[in-house]
């Protein structure tokens, strides 16, 4: 027999490789997880934006990466710990001559080696387009001091996530209420820099200001001495005479007292109903959890009142683990069985389960309204964050729900619910954007309502999932153990279609009539060439729609009004030849439109009455617009336009607020989109002084100096911009009405526009112009 | 004979609940040991404080001469033990629990755990989770005989087990303790028990009826049927010398378990007019166990509340 073969490992060999094998499925799922998101996002950014854009945007998203060990030192705990005493292995492990500090040291060294060293097949894409100089460095500038903190409270939840597993028997109520205590202590050690601004990130660690940090790593430190202190002290509790102690929320206590309670009460009729009981006993099953929900929930806001996008993330999380704890206590101690045996209906399953989890969501939602208008004043962020979370909940709940019907094993189930997650809220946002990735549901800048509708179509995803909950619950109570997995792959990306199959398919229900549209009687009088233009957009043009036809028609639809007739006659030219000859690149098509500029420019004299000043200003806008546009694809051609504007302000004197205001902030953001190559070649740092109007006064050295710092720290900073959905074509051939959506975008984004021009005060001029085109066209 | 196991005076309490009452008790080597009591009796709480992972409230226990609070891993390493609920590592083979189990055992377990496996016809490349649960039991079984230990403290080993298993594995038992081992085992399947255990302790509500041999016992307890003529009419006097274990009337039937009964005290019986009919038996396990679990004076003390006014069903 091959055992006779085998050489006998040591006790330490053997200890090492049961908690290697024990956690390893974890740890695949985790890196291989990572690493396809990571290839997932490095792909959408790499069809959706330009090679100069994506860079700092990707090293954002890989930072999520570092997010990875944590989980897997959960994942650790779930497993080497929870599990392990779940399933009663623990018992078995000690009756081995294993000694409690060995089984401690095994399981400690196995969860923080295996959450470090997963940190390596994550770092090799970001290092390898870094070395590509696609991006920097990863954690490039980042202090030792940093590092050092950063392990020590890497450290801190290992082991407060140990020790609160180690205690209770229930894994996920343990780590919610290491979460809350470890929650708890950063808020407690971040009390001293309450009157700074950055206290709530001095509390969680995660400031670079590194003024608090000796106090701070010597408090963590010491929390984390006594967390390791108390965790040897539990271990060895519970490794030997600690076994059958349970420290659960709710104790069942079959007291005498109690037993003869309910004869009374049986046989004085009052019998409990069917209803009733599901409901106590679903409320025994989460009462601990819920409760811990919300301790976490409500103690972290606190942490997060000025973080829209955290408080949303955290929000989600807590909606996920309500919904895994609804049918994981079922599942994990195998009562579908039981409850089948006595009738028990899936409707009355499902919905006393349900409700329970519910009441504990109840508060959270209310919370998390609290602690939005708590924080409203002070976010940056447009309020679509709120808009998010309310309907990104409930989807996310009962994902966790079919994820805890599907599964067996708690920490498989609530990983699964989490991938499954935000695999979804990816493509969502994939699509929230509409066939191009960009920041909109990060930065809650949602801007166009049909996007917002995909978000509000959220609900027939949720609905999807309560459906099939019911549906899978049948086969739980009918057959004997069924397999599930599949089927949840399955509902889980039918679900997440749902929305958009919805949006596209009856979003056309959404869109008012032609008729409908009040067309504003105090237009600029060149406004309105824009309707025949909107109701040519009714036809299908998806087929003809092309990056730079996209580009002029927003381009027209914003400038229209100051562009005089000859000059638009020609635009609307090359915008007829861009659909016909699609190869022809945008440069060689603008030529006679800006030969047609250059001469207006060399005609231009300095304006001496109120209409020649309008057009003049109309000019200089128009050059700036176009040459933002041009960045996209052609810098020198951009360079030109923007010299073309600088020329129509010198003719225009110094009568112009955009000479010192938006032109400085539109050749600073050429030059930020210009290479350093462009710049040295155009004649290095003298290009900033060159571009920066004549009369104005700071054309300084220092100004552009300002301008150089500016540049590198904007490029380390830098937003991807909204770009053409050209990839995704081809994706709507396989349903017409996406591209009928798609249409319907375009329409409707034209009639914003219109409303926009509408409701623009005439002093566009102003600094307010500059804002608004700051927002037209992000950085 | 020298003791492998010494229990004295060891009590222990779960909150208001006492487990273990005041339990005394000494093993010898070389003998098969059964534990018998009923569910909730205290026998894993004994058998766990054996093994050091219960503190007790007082006394002191002492396994192979060594204290299980002070010397937890030594024991150990020296006892084999089966629990009744073996939570092995589902996601391993069956090769694999046993190489996992041998790093803490001495050379040659891997050859004695293969040896068993193939005795118990275990498939080696087999996960523990595609297992029944009787195969899953042989699995613990093999690995806590593997190491060849003095000591086999086995709780409920044989539940699960198929009878031809069980009947083979039971006769390991004895062949083992032929070679001076020692096998203390707790279980309810008293009829298997009666023929492999050379001692038994009936454990009753965490108190310790009896320990003894079993031939001892069984030499010492009588079972008495009795038909009576009149049943209103007392019991002779000689029926005062003996100790009563256990009795059930039914009609003019009275059964009986008794201690102290002599073929003098039979002759004295069988001249009693009221007596028309003696049968006097020696008892088997199952009717020891019954006997010393439903006391004779629990019986009387329900009599007297009311509680057994059936006489039919004081047994039941």
């Amino acid at each position: 027999m091959l055992l006779m073969h085998q050489n006998k490992p040591s006790p330490w060999g053997a200890l090492l490789w049961k908690d290697f094998l024990q956690v390893k499925l974890a740890f695949l799922v985790l890196v291989s997880g990572a690493l396809c998101m990571q290839l997932l996002f490095l792909t959408i950014v790499w069809l959706t934006l330009d090679l100069d854009q994506w860079g700092p945007f990707v090293n954002s998203v890989f930072g999520l990466a570092s997010a990875t060990p944590i989980m897997l030192a959960l994942a650790c705990t779930g497993m080497l710990i929870g599990h392990e005493r779940q399933s009663n292995n623990w018992a078995w492990s000690s009756s081995l001559p294993v000694s409690w500090w060995q089984a401690l040291l095994s399981k400690l060294v196995v969860t923080t080696l295996g959450s470090l060293v997963v940190s390596l097949p994550l770092g090799i894409i970001p290092t390898l387009l870094s070395t590509l100089q696609k991006l920097h460095a990863p954690y490039g500038g980042v202090s030792v001091a940093y590092y050092s903190l950063t392990l020590v409270i890497f450290l801190e939840v290992i082991v407060v996530c140990f020790l609160a597993t180690v205690l209770m028997r229930d894994t996920l109520g343990a780590l919610l209420a290491g979460g809350f205590v470890l929650t708890f202590l950063h808020i407690f050690m971040s009390l001293p820099w309450w009157h700074e601004n950055n206290w709530m990130t001095n509390g969680l660690g995660i400031s670079l200001d590194s003024a608090p940090r000796f106090w701070f790593v010597c408090l963590a430190t010491f929390i984390l001495t006594l967390g390791f202190g108390l965790l040897v002290v539990a271990f060895r509790w519970r490794w030997t005479f600690g076994q059958q102690s349970n420290l659960a929320f709710w104790q069942e206590r079959a007291s005498p007292v109690v037993s003869g309670h309910f004869r009374y009460r049986e046989s004085s009729g009052a019998r409990p109903s069917e209803w009733w009981m599901m409901f106590v006993h679903s409320l025994r099953n989460n009462f601990g959890v819920g409760l811990c929900v919300l301790a976490v929930q409500s103690t972290s806001m606190i942490l997060l009142l000025k973080s829209a996008e955290l408080s949303v993330l955290l929000f989600s999380l807590s909606m996920l683990v309500l919904g895994v704890i609804s049918f994981q206590s079922d599942q994990t101690l195998g009562r579908f069985r039981f409850l089948a045996d006595r009738g028990v209906t899936p409707e009355k399953l499902v919905l006393s389960r349900l409700s329970i989890a519910l009441v504990f969501a109840a508060p959270i939602y209310v919370i998390y309204l609290f602690v939005y208008l708590l924080a409203i004043p002070h976010l940056d962020s447009q309020p679509s964050w709120f808009v998010v979370g309310f309907c990104v909940g409930p989807f996310v709940f009962s994902t966790g729900a079919l994820a805890a019907i599907c599964f067996r094993k708690q920490v498989i189930m609530i990983g699964v619910a989490v991938l499954v997650t935000v695999l979804g809220l990816i493509m969502i946002a994939t699509l929230l954007s509409w066939v191009r990735f960009d920041e909109q549901l990060l930065t809650g800048n949602f801007s166009d309502d049909l996007e917002n509708r995909l978000l509000y179509c959220l609900p027939f995803g949720t609905m999807v999932n309560v459906f099939a909950l019911f549906w899978q619950t049948r086969r739980w109570l009918i057959l004997d153990q069924p397999k599930l997995e599949l089927r949840f792959i399955g509902i889980s990306i039918v679900a997440m279609l749902t929305p958009l199959f919805v949006l596209c398919t009856f979003g056309f229900l959404a869109i008012p009539s032609i008729s409908d549209l009040a067309i504003p009687s105090e237009l600029d009088p060149a406004s309105e060439r824009m309707v025949p233009e909107y109701l040519s957009f009714s036809e299908p043009l998806f087929v003809d729609a092309c990056p730079e036809l996209v580009l002029l028609s927003r381009y027209q639809s914003e400038t229209m009004h100051m562009i005089e007739g000859s000059a638009y006659e020609i635009l609307n030219t090359v915008r007829n030849e861009v659909k016909e000859k699609r190869d022809q690149s945008l440069s060689e098509l603008l030529n006679p439109f800006l030969s047609k500029l250059q001469s207006i420019q060399d005609g231009r004299k300095v304006p001496a009455s109120r209409s020649q000043q309008v057009q003049l200003e109309s000019l200089i806008v128009r050059t700036a617009a176009l040459a933002t546009i041009a960045t996209k694809e052609d810098e020198h051609l951009a360079l030109k336009l923007w010299k073309l504007n600088r020329d129509l302000q010198d003719v225009g004197g110094k009568v112009y607020p955009l000479e010192t205001q938006a032109a400085r902030k539109i050749a600073m953001y050429l030059l930020l989109k210009l290479k350093s190559t462009d710049v040295n070649v155009l004649g290095g740092d003298a290009v900033y002084r060159s571009l920066i109007p004549s009369p104005a006064e700071e054309r300084s050295a220092s100004i552009a100096e300002s301008f150089a710092v500016e540049r590198i720290r904007r490029q380390q900073l830098q937003s991807p911009l909204a770009t053409s959905p050209i990839h995704w074509i081809a994706v709507t051939r396989y349903y017409p009405p996406m591209r009928w959506l798609y249409e319907r975008r375009l329409v409707h984004h034209q009639r914003s526009q219109r409303a926009y021009l509408a409701s623009m005060p005439k002093s566009y001029m102003t600094g307010e112009l500059r804002l608004q085109l700051e927002q037209r066209f992000p950085e | 004979m020298s003791e492998v196991i010494s229990v004295n005076n060891v009590s222990k309490r779960f909150g208001n609940k006492i487990v273990l009452d005041n339990i005394s008790l000494k093993v010898p080597s070389g003998v098969v040991f059964a534990l018998l009591g009923e569910n909730g009796a205290g026998k894993s709480t004994l058998i766990r404080s054996m093994l050091g992972y219960t503190k007790l409230n007082s006394g002191s226990i002492s396994v192979c001469g060594l204290d299980p609070l002070k010397k937890p891993l030594e024991i150990r390493r020296q006892v084999g033990y089966v629990s009744d609920a073996p939570g092995l590592y589902e996601w391993m083979t069956v090769a694999e629990a046993g190489w996992y189990a041998s790093g803490f055992y001495p050379d040659g377990f891997l050859r004695n755990y293969a040896a068993r496996i193939n005795e118990f016809q275990l498939p080696a490349d087999t996960k523990i989770r595609d297992l029944s649960k009787g195969m899953r039991a042989k699995v613990a079984l093999s690995l806590a005989m593997a190491f060849d230990p003095e000591l086999l403290i086995m709780d409920e080993p044989t539940s699960g087990l198929d009878p031809l298993v069980r009947r083979s594995f039971l006769e390991s038992m004895i062949d083992r303790a032929a070679a001076g081992q020692t096998v203390f085992l707790s279980s309810h399947q008293i009829q298997e028990v009666e023929r492999v255990a050379d001692w038994v302790a009936i454990l009753h509500q965490g108190k310790l009826q009896i320990v003894s041999p079993l031939e001892e016992l069984k030499s010492s307890v009588t079972i008495l049927d009795l038909s009576l003529r009149d049943p209103l009419l007392a019991l002779p006097d000689e029926m005062e010398q003996l100790e009563v274990l256990h009795r059930i009337q039914k009609g003019r039937t009275i059964h009986m378990m008794v201690r102290g009964f002599t073929p003098a005290i039979e002759l004295d019986l069988s001249k009693h007019a009221n007596l028309f009919e003696i049968k006097a038996m020696r008892p088997n396990l199952e009717e020891l166990y019954l006997g010393f679990t439903q006391p004779y004076e629990s019986i009387q003390a329900r009599e007297r509340n009311g509680q057994g006014k059936s006489n039919q069903t004081e047994v039941a």
